[in-house]
């Protein structure tokens, strides 16, 4: 399966491919519909992100997903080079609770929609 | 001597500044590049150092100060004495860092001329900056237990600096027989890692349980009346290894009177304590080079701001990591590595023409209890009213799933594969 394929289906059937990427995700006890998320994707991917902002908020993500990326077997998946929509989606995902990891459902609760733009938008450049 | 201000440095360029030189310029004179120096290559002074080489390396002269030749992690060491990592899994050099063009010296700085703006070490030289970074991490109060003393630690290890520290308490831990007894006396607040105390108790026994040991005992003589994920810990204890661990809190053994690391015996107002093994781990307060520089307060650690981790009391200093005093974070590598991040920028947005974003912290703390039972807690924070605040956190529940537990710890494993790769560039 390719990547984007993978991460294409990751955001439509979650339940079955998270826990294996994930580890430790579980379904958000109030599961908000997928209108939320989709709506709030459609909304941040208008951003023009901010990638120096970006950079700079991504240093929060490397001390888990690392500065080049994590490990092929590695619970914690890498995430440079992603397309800009699935890093969007996959943040938006964890901040609405539809996706639930303790550590990231954190880091996104204090994240808006500029901050997921420009996140997304640096990543989306880095190199795998 | 005038100090150009930022936006006339930011119209300069930082690379102009190599080859111009600029006479009213406070920064870089004599078209020198600006000299950062780093005092301690750990969490934090790792961090900073791999974060300015990577994105100002052509525009900096970066030198990093750290009295080892390589540098032993405190998390993981945990696992180390329970068995489940080597040594060497947790031991890193700055290599990779002085191929990325940091300038790695090898000595004990001493002493800080905030007027000259140079730090003196103990085989005399001396080294300029235009910003300086301290990140000593902590120091041991020796005498806040009463009765111990530095030399007591070859006896009754503290091994809260990794190093040679933990590998006689792991020694003295496997030497133990069936029945021995371990005490451990936790330090008070502020210290190092809140859930550290418990995760080593939870990997010592881990290591006597594993040993088919029925009569060892572990008791833990607190000196605060709670702990960090209490909850978690006991619930764990009693599933993991249960009737092994009894934790005693003031309210109970009324203080601490007298450690005999000789006799191995711990007297308090209850009652004496006798040990095969001492685990002693005192109060602790900013590196020695924090104070001595007179960058603490009253407290021992060092006051900063919020915004920037500048200290409060030199603009061309900053403190990061356990030496400063960060509000709500944790005294942990994360928020070491995390408060490392902001200071870069600071310190960049300062020296060259990037720009500065509004200061943004995290951190995250696994525990292991068990193989395969790890539990964590984190946060986000920034600042509010000049102080680091939680705006956001979450711990782990008890009563969880064996399979949430074991993916908390299979996290924590790619965890520490990605935060020393971010502290030590490799
Ligand atoms: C048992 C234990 C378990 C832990 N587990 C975790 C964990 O799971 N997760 C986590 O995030 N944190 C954990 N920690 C905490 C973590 O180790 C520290 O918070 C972190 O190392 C702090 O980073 P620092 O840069 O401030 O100091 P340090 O990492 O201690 O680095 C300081 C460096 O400065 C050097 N130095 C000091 N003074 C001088 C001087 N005068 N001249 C030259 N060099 C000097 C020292 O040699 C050292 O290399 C744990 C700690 C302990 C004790």
């Amino acid at each position: 399966m390719t990547k984007s394929h993978s991460l294409h289906r990751l955001a439509h059937s979650f339940c079955f491919i998270a826990p294996m990427l994930l580890g430790t995700a579980a379904m958000a006890e109030t599961n908000p519909s997928y209108e939320e998320v989709e709506r709030a994707v459609e909304t941040i991917i208008q951003i023009e992100g901010d990638t120096d902002y970006g950079e700079y908020l991504s240093g929060e993500c490397v001390a888990c997903h690392a500065p080049a990326g994590t490990a092929k077997d590695s619970p914690i998946p890498s995430i440079a080079g992603w397309r800009r929509e699935d890093l969007i989606r996959a943040m938006v995902e964890y901040r609405t609770g539809y996706r639930e990891n303790p550590v990231m459902t954190t880091a996104m609760a204090t994240k808006g929609d500029e901050e997921i733009a420009s996140l997304a938008a640096w990543y989306s450049e880095q190199g795998q | 001597m005038a100090k150009l201000t930022r936006r006339q440095f930011t119209l300069l360029g930082a690379t102009a500044l190599a080859n111009v030189a600029l006479p009213s310029f406070s920064f870089a004179q004599n078209g020198e590049k600006p000299k950062v120096v780093i005092i301690g290559g750990g969490a934090g002074g790792g961090t900073i150092a791999h974060q300015l080489a990577r994105d100002a390396g052509d525009a900096l002269e970066i030198t990093l100060i750290d009295q080892d030749e390589e540098y032993t992690t405190c998390f993981f060491s945990n696992l180390y004495i329970g068995g489940l990592r080597s040594f060497e899994s947790i031991t890193h050099n700055w290599d990779a860092l002085t191929r990325l063009g940091v300038k790695k010296v090898t000595g004990t700085a001493t002493g800080i001329d905030k007027t000259a703006r140079t730090v003196q070490l103990a085989d005399g030289s001396t080294h300029a900056y235009d910003m300086l970074v301290v990140a000593p991490g902590i120091d041991l109060i020796y005498d806040s237990v009463p009765g111990y003393t530095e030399a007591d630690v070859e006896i009754a290890p503290h091994a809260w600096k990794a190093g040679p520290q933990t590998k006689l308490l792991k020694e003295k831990l496997d030497a133990l027989k069936d029945g021995d007894q371990i005490v451990m006396v936790p330090p008070p607040n502020p210290y190092r890692c809140p859930p550290g105390p418990y995760e080593r108790v939870s990997m010592m026994a881990h290591v006597l349980k594993e040993k088919g040991f029925t009569e060892a005992k572990i008791i833990i003589l607190d000196p605060k009346p709670k702990f960090s994920k209490q909850g978690l810990f006991s619930e764990g204890w009693e599933k993991e290894y249960p009737g092994m661990i009894e934790w005693i809190g003031p309210d109970i053994h009324g203080g601490i009177k007298n450690v005999d690391a000789k006799a191995g015996t711990v007297e308090t107002d209850f009652d004496t304590f006798q040990g095969a093994l001492l685990n002693i781990v005192p109060a602790q307060k900013a590196g020695e080079i924090a104070s001595a520089a007179g960058l603490t307060d009253d407290s021992g650690y060092c006051p900063i701001d919020a915004e920037s981790m500048r200290s409060t009391m030199d603009e061309n200093i900053f403190v990061i990591g356990d030496a400063s005093i960060a509000g709500d974070m944790p005294k942990s590598g994360f928020s070491a590595n995390s408060q490392a991040k902001v200071a870069a920028n600071a310190i960049l947005a300062d020296l060259t023409d990037a720009r500065k974003f509004p200061a943004r912290y995290a951190n995250t703390c696994w525990s292991l209890i068990a193989t395969q039972n790890d539990v964590k807690v984190g946060a986000q924070y920034e600042p509010n009213d000049g102080k680091i605040t939680s705006t956001a956190s979450f711990i782990s529940q008890t009563g969880e799933e064996p399979a949430i537990r074991a993916a908390n710890y299979e996290e924590s494993v790619a965890w520490y594969e990605a935060i020393t790769k971010d502290i030590f560039g490799t």
